[in-house]
């Protein structure tokens, strides 16, 4: 049986194209699994047997969440989310490398899931519990960023161009905004369409200029579960109903994509990378609509 | 509190300790950490919490190189000695470079130092501390 709070659906759905996109970032893109490389990198595991079991439960976990996943974007039943869950738990188990930040994420989130529904079957509580886990992510990468080693990340990753004040002011803004955004967006109803602009707008470089397409797709997987249920029904009838307006703003985020993505770019990658965009831009409208209130309902 | 609420709150309680587990000296990665500039090396460039440090698990030597392979921001010293416990079984002399307390540190042969050739944890660790961090992909 599927879920029945439209949110969870959303959120549900949006998280098996994270994984797609996880997917296609460390294991076609950065670690090609076809490849001698990848098979020799799980000689971590110490013995030829064991590194020989890891790869055979490796392919089996993520050939079965693809399937799964796939599926579940149609219809996500419980019983897929159920393989979708135990798959991830045994990739991370196995993978070849340290589980990265993005699966951590989807761990928690989708074993807290699966605890909430199949053992207590409350779908509010897992709705607040999702958006908690989320909010304490970001809180806590944001802690990580008060460092001294910060300022100079972000100077790398905007290729050293700006003056030294402006890349301290927007390292304060980006931990201000992991740090307390997330909390006023599920807190107040009025701001929330604006706050969620705004964190979209801090996903977008990640997802352009740096290539890292699975944590901010992951991680705007959840914002479905900051609206509550007729606010969030409202947001997905204006989705469907394919307005000029959500496929202008789709198309000039592709293009805004296209600009900011570094030309090297695997095009793998890249072409995830501007699907998730045209998906962020196609729902722009419709969050510009309640965040400015005086403009015109469709 | 209900029991969903409990369940609730002992996972966001869970799920924010383990992401603060860099502090606690017991795993870098993983923690949400990306982009975020925080050193792996002790004692740590955090501005207000500090880096404890139970063993040396998870250590990383800077700037290091094995043998004639290419420089890595961080190697993880667990990593190193296994790595270095797997090519020094040819017999062939295996050179170690890093950055030791800012100056560069060359050892020849780092076969003849057990401190940089000989495990001392289970491979598993593996999972909370990755070969190298760091490297341009």
């Amino acid at each position: 049986m599927s879920s029945t709070d439209a949110r969870l659906v959303a959120f549900q759905r949006c998280l098996r194209l994270g994984y797609l996109a996880h997917f296609t970032r460390e294991w076609v893109t950065l670690r090609p699994f076809w490849t001698e490389d990848f098979r020799a990198s799980f000689d971590v595991f110490g013995t030829p047997g064991a590194a020989r079991l890891a790869l055979a439960l490796f392919s089996c976990a993520t050939l079965a969440q693809l399937v799964c996943s796939v599926l579940a974007l149609l219809r996500p039943t419980r019983g897929l989310l159920w393989i979708c869950t135990l798959g991830l738990m045994l990739e991370a188990v196995v993978m070849p490398i340290a589980i990265p930040n993005h699966v951590a994420l989807m761990l928690a989130a989708l074993t807290f899931q699966a605890v909430m529904l199949f053992w207590r079957d409350d779908e509010p509580e897992t709705v607040r519990g999702l958006s908690a886990i989320l909010i304490a992510g970001y809180a806590c990468a944001a802690i990580h960023k008060m460092n001294h080693g910060f300022a100079a990340v972000l100077d790398g990753v905007l290729g050293q161009r700006l003056p030294r004040a402006l890349v301290l002011v927007l390292a304060l803004g980006a931990v201000g905004i992991e740090l307390g955004v997330p909390v006023l967006a599920l807190l107040s109803r009025r701001a929330r369409p604006a706050l969620l602009l705004m964190l979209l707008a801090l996903h977008f470089p990640m997802n352009s200029t740096l290539g890292a397409i699975d944590y901010p797709w992951i991680a705007t997987s959840f914002y479905p579960l900051f609206f509550r249920t007729e606010e969030w029904k409202q947001i997905e009838q204006e989705l469907a109903r394919w307005q000029r307006s959500q496929l202008l703003a789709a198309a000039g985020s592709v293009l805004l994509f296209v600009l900011l993505t570094p030309r090297d770019l695997f095009i793998y990658q890249a072409a995830v990378g501007a699907a998730l965009s045209s998906l962020w831009g196609y729902a722009v409208p419709s969050l510009l609509r309640r965040a400015l209130p005086r403009a015109a309902p469709p | 509190m209900r029991t969903s609420g409990v369940i609730t709150l002992g996972f966001v309680a869970g799920f924010s300790l383990f992401n603060l587990q860099p502090y606690l000296g017991l795993r870098h990665l993983s923690c949400q950490t990306m982009y975020s500039g925080l050193s792996p090396l002790a004692p740590g460039n955090h501005l207000f919490l500090p880096r404890l440090r139970w063993s040396d698990v998870g250590d990383y030597l800077a700037n290091a190189r094995i043998g004639s392979d290419s420089a890595h921001p961080y190697l993880n010293r667990e990593f190193v000695r296994w790595e270095l416990q797997r090519r020094c079984g040819s017999g062939q002399p295996v050179s170690l470079d890093f950055d030791d307390a800012g100056a560069a540190r060359r050892i020849s042969n780092a076969c003849d130092d057990p401190e940089y050739s000989r495990p001392r944890h289970s491979l598993w660790l593996r999972f909370a501390y990755p070969s190298a961090l760091g490297d341009s992909e």
